[in-house]
């Protein structure tokens, strides 16, 4: 195996930014009302260069107020959802975990639901309650799986599990008994929607909340490394195995509670994203997980690209798109892996 | 008005929209096709695609989602970024200047531009009252699913009702986005609000509901003679129907919204006020709006008519036939002696036209009553036009003829 450079470090995420930038450019351009590249150029460099009293009002209407804001919105929350299923990945010692593994969506969907039958006129209350749902999951998660005063994977994994299918039982019984009018979009935000204009303020909470719970998943990726190799050869190694667990558990479980507070859960991008950027770059931690942020962002904007436009005006789900575009893609890299 | 809203490139805009309508010409033909196709296909599939909304099992939106895409994927692949909205230029370019403040129907504070000149709607209840009420030209953009009058399937539709696109909406430049609580979300509201756009709900949960509602949005847009006079004509109409019906026994119905699993219509819903004041009664007595029901139920209860709203008259025949070969089915005398009633789509639909379908209704429950109708029993659509232009509402067809009410 290659030695891992700062300088491969580098030229991996540059690569991904730049397929990141092409990748919005086009979902700048393309939409229910089109405009070409060269309006969308000229439109930009007016608004850079300060003479944004030019600037149409369809283009500020349009660009700025609505597609912008969600491809941010979906740039963030596909990080976010990459990172965390790399590191859940990692804690879990489990191919299969994603972010979702231990219940924090069916947390964020009853707060959503509960908030929606409770007060639904009330704007940002369904982003608001589903991270209170997410965060109490996360809690009661962390209680439920510790063995001896410290978390171990298998009982955190199957404590996650159990909670996931308690939540989503109560989700059921919700949605059909109370059966409120209000509850009808719940099934779209259950598979992930980024449609939801959001104010300004809660994006840069966002972005904070992303950089912050990322960074310090990096900080512990020399020590994932080492974990991958079993608990007890790491603490012989000098890693403080309990501190990596904490760390890695809150940051990741934070990181999917903002996204899915947002957006609902988006599923398959925070399994499969980390999964084709270890085969493309390597398991190492220190570059998977900047790799998988770009990764994963790149993987929303494209899904939700096309879930925009295939049959517009109508818009898909996004996480039916992530799941139709990304089986496939992963199917194949793993074929060719194997061959 | 927000400044963000204020349309101040008069220029830009008609570039756009000459830009947009070359690349539509080019397809027109080719786009009106597909769209039509898809529809009838997506038509096909779907069994009361209105009513399909309301179901508000969270399942059924899933799978409808799953339909949907699987009936009309193909065409715009092939076509894609042909068949889409444009942004229109406005048709005159002084934003309004005054706005009124109003409550609407579900407690919120709106401040709506006068005169409303631009009005999306984002049901199709409310694009029907929009009709009705002479607005329909100023009706901007509806939804995929307003298809009546015939008129609203060619305005500039904005995707389905649970999710629009909030950017198809905002390039039509509304001065007000109606919605209605019974299907549209919460949240797309919250999204148009924060946009700047005036967004009205309605909510009407009776027949008394639906007609104050009308009248009121007639106020909202200038049209408040026309409201008064078109509520005026169908409290009359409704008020005829009960004259003739006064005194009867209410009979024993199962309005079928949905066949597999068998979901009807609980109280607290305007459908199950529509049926009482047609002269039918609901076994079915939930406090659910749309329940789902266990057919083990509708046997013990033995409903002396199945009530079916469905315009796709195929469909229904096809589906009736089916229903008397099933076990639990047969079981039911309604089914075995075909005392079924199929309604069109009107009586589904919170809007004025839900008087129609009542006068439907009850001319299929009370032949008599209704004098000349009895002709018409059992005769599949024969003679609906003639009935049409006489103002007659009829029942698409009913087969009420043999065994009659026990």
């Amino acid at each position: 195996m290659k030695r891992l450079t700062l300088r491969r470090v580098l030229w991996s995420c540059a690569l991904l930014a730049t397929v990141l930038l092409g990748i919005v450019a086009l979902a700048l351009r393309l939409g229910a009302v089109p405009f070409s590249f060269g309006d969308l150029g000229q439109n930009l460099w007016w608004f850079v260069s300060g003479q944004s009293e030019k600037v149409s009002t369809d283009f500020r209407l349009i660009m700025v107020d609505i597609r912008l804001p969600r491809i941010l919105l979906g740039i963030v929350v596909g990080a976010a959802l990459s990172v965390a299923g790399a590191g859940f990945q990692a804690l879990l010692r489990n191919p299969l975990a994603d972010p979702y593994v231990l219940g924090v969506s069916s947390g964020a969907a009853l707060g959503a639901i509960l908030a929606l039958l409770a007060a639904p006129a009330v704007p940002l209350i369904t982003p608001a309650a589903a991270f209170l749902g997410a965060a109490a999951t996360i809690a009661a998660v962390y209680f439920l799986g510790r063995r001896q005063g410290q978390l171990d994977s298998s009982t955190l994994l199957l404590a996650g599990i159990v909670t996931a299918s308690f939540l989503t039982a109560m989700i059921m019984f919700l949605m059909t008994s109370l059966a409120s009018r209000d509850l009808r979009g719940i099934s779209f935000w259950l598979m992930g929607d980024l449609s939801a204009s959001l104010p300004r303020g809660l994006l840069w909470i966002l972005i904070t909340g992303f950089f912050a719970a990322a960074g310090a998943i990096l900080t512990t990726a020399s020590d994932l490394n080492v974990l991958l190799a079993g608990e007890r050869e790491a603490m012989h190694l000098g890693v403080n195995v309990t501190r990596v667990k904490l760390v890695v558990y809150i940051s990741a479980s934070v990181l999917t509670g903002l996204a899915v507070s947002v957006s609902g859960a988006i599923g398959y991008v925070g399994l499969l994203v980390p999964h084709v950027m270890r085969m493309l770059f390597g398991s190492d931690y220190r570059l998977l997980i900047p790799t998988s942020a770009l990764g994963g962002a790149i993987a929303i904007v494209l899904a939700d690209t096309l879930a925009r436009t295939l049959i517009a005006p109508t818009q898909l789900p996004v996480g039916a798109m992530t799941a139709m575009a990304g089986a496939p893609v992963f199917i194949y890299l793993l074929r060719r892996r194997l061959a | 008005m927000p400044p963000h809203l204020m349309p101040s490139h008069a220029a830009y805009s008609s570039q756009l929209a000459n830009m947009t309508l070359k690349r539509h010409s080019l397809f027109h033909g080719a786009t009106l096709f597909i769209k039509d196709t898809s529809r009838r296909i997506h038509l096909a599939l779907t069994h009361a695609f209105l009513v399909r909304w309301m179901v508000t099992l969270a399942i059924g939106d899933v799978l409808f989602v799953g339909l949907r895409t699987g009936s009309v994927m193909i065409a715009p692949l092939l076509l894609c970024g042909v068949a889409r909205p444009q942004a229109m230029p406005r048709d005159d370019l002084t934003a309004s200047t005054s706005r009124i403040e109003v409550k609407d129907e579900t407690g919120r504070t709106v401040q709506i531009p006068q005169p409303v000149r631009r009005i999306v709607s984002l049901a199709p209840s409310v694009t029907e009252t929009l009709f009705a009420l002479g607005a329909g030209d100023r009706l901007v953009g509806d939804t995929d699913f307003c298809d009546y009058p015939p008129e609203a399937r060619r305005k500039v539709h904005i995707g389905g009702p649970v999710n629009p696109n909030i950017e198809a909406i905002a390039a039509l430049h509304p001065d007000l986005v109606v919605v209605t609580r019974e299907i549209n979300r919460p949240d797309s509201v919250h999204s148009l609000e924060h946009l700047g756009m005036a967004v009205y709900a309605t909510d009407p949960q009776t027949v008394e509901q639906v007609l104050t509602s009308t009248e009121r949005l007639g106020q909202l847009l200038g049209a408040a003679d026309a409201g008064r006079l078109l509520v005026a004509k169908l409290r009359m109409r409704l008020d005829e129907v009960e004259r003739r019906l006064a005194g009867l026994p209410a009979k024993n119905v199962l309005m079928v919204v949905w066949l597999d699993p068998v979901i009807t219509v609980g109280r607290n819903t305007f459908l199950d006020d529509a049926l009482r004041r047609a002269g039918a009664r609901s076994v079915i007595d939930s406090p659910q709006s749309w329940p789902t029901i266990d057919l083990e139920q509708v046997v013990r209860l033995q409903p002396d008519y199945l009530i079916i709203s469905n315009d796709n008259v195929k469909q229904v025949q096809r589906e009736l036939a089916e229903l008397q070969q099933r076990p639990g089915w047969r079981r039911l005398g309604a089914v075995r002696s075909r005392r079924f009633v199929v309604l069109s789509e009107a009586i589904s639909h919170p809007s004025p036209r839900l008087v129609d379908g009542i006068e439907q209704l009850a001319r299929a429950l009370y032949p008599s009553e209704f004098g000349t109708h009895a002709a018409f029993v059992g005769e599949p659509r024969r003679n609906r036009w003639k009935f049409a232009i006489a103002g007659i509402p009829q029942p698409l067809f009913s087969f009420t003829q043999t065994g009659g009410c026990p």
